[in-house]
């Protein structure tokens, strides 16, 4: 079997963390990273940015500026309802 | 109705402007923008406070609406830019990463990240700067990876409401964690 190159490897390391890959595509990707390092380093590092982006927080807030501005405007909406 | 929860707009301000902000920034990354679309969430949510049945919280029922939103922001700042996403973004160039054979260009090999003291991925050093990283992403890719990673969709739901076919959908997705992994190994590894 030949060999796929680390340009197909990686694009099938990111299909595989979506369960995408078919039997042989998965069996191409298997005998690759045996031998490649590389990509054994670039499945784990992409495997950890992933679960990172989800528990992104943030620590910011509105002002109160902000605030006042947002509900000004939710007072203008409910004012033309009850005119309405 | 009456035995269930009934929705309090009055309140809504003070009790969820700040976390569906919070929320919000961390997904466009930009102050501005995030502030727009906590309006837009409140106020649609007072036009349609009539459909809110009480069968969830008030909270989540807010969140459902902010979560479109910020997937028609996505949509729209990607369209935006380019005509449509069969139309793969010429900026990136695969070739800063591999060869002609398709192995490895040696500055673009990955590199170890354990044992340097660098593994405490949750961080805040390092969440900060996976979201520089993201930012700096092309707007394709941003879409794409933070609706499967941050809105966390099922690719088809992407592919469908992006208007993007599956197989250009894998070939942005292999683009953005190309460019995040590199992005992040220059700033937290290197640096």
């Amino acid at each position: 079997m030949e060999i796929i190159p680390c340009t197909q490897a990686t694009y099938l390391i990111s299909k595989r963390e979506e369960r995408a890959l078919t039997l042989s595509e998965r069996i191409q990707l298997f005998v690759h990273l045996i031998i490649c390092e590389f990509c054994r380093r670039f499945l784990e590092q992409t495997k950890i940015i992933s679960k990172e982006a989800r528990r992104l927080v943030s620590e910011e807030s509105l002002t109160e500026e902000e605030k006042r501005k947002i509900q000004e405007e939710l007072d203008a909406i409910g004012l033309n309802r009850r005119n309405e | 109705m009456s035995w269930k929860e009934k929705a309090a707009p009055q309140r809504w301000v003070e009790n969820f402007s700040d976390s569906l902000f919070r929320y919000a920034i961390v997904r466009v990354n930009d102050r501005e923008t995030a502030r727009d679309l906590v309006q837009d969430t409140l106020l649609s949510g007072l036009q349609n406070v009539s459909s809110f049945r009480g069968d969830s919280a008030e909270k989540t029922w807010l969140f459902t609406i902010l979560k479109n939103k910020i997937i028609d922001h996505y949509r729209r700042s990607s369209t935006d830019k380019i005509v449509s996403f069969e139309d793969l973004d010429e900026s990136f160039n695969l070739g800063d990463y591999f060869d002609k054979e398709g192995e490895w260009n040696e500055s673009a090999r990955p590199i170890s990240w354990t044992g340097s003291g660098h593994d405490d991925y949750g961080s805040k050093e390092f969440h900060e700067i996976l979201q520089r990283c993201l930012v700096r992403l092309t707007v394709q890719c941003r879409a794409v990876f933070s609706m499967k990673y941050l809105e966390e969709l099922e690719s088809d739901e992407i592919c469908k409401r992006l208007s993007v076919s599956a197989s250009n959908y894998w070939v942005i997705m292999h683009r953005a964690k190309l460019m995040l992994r590199r992005c992040i190994e220059k700033n937290w590894i290197e640096s």
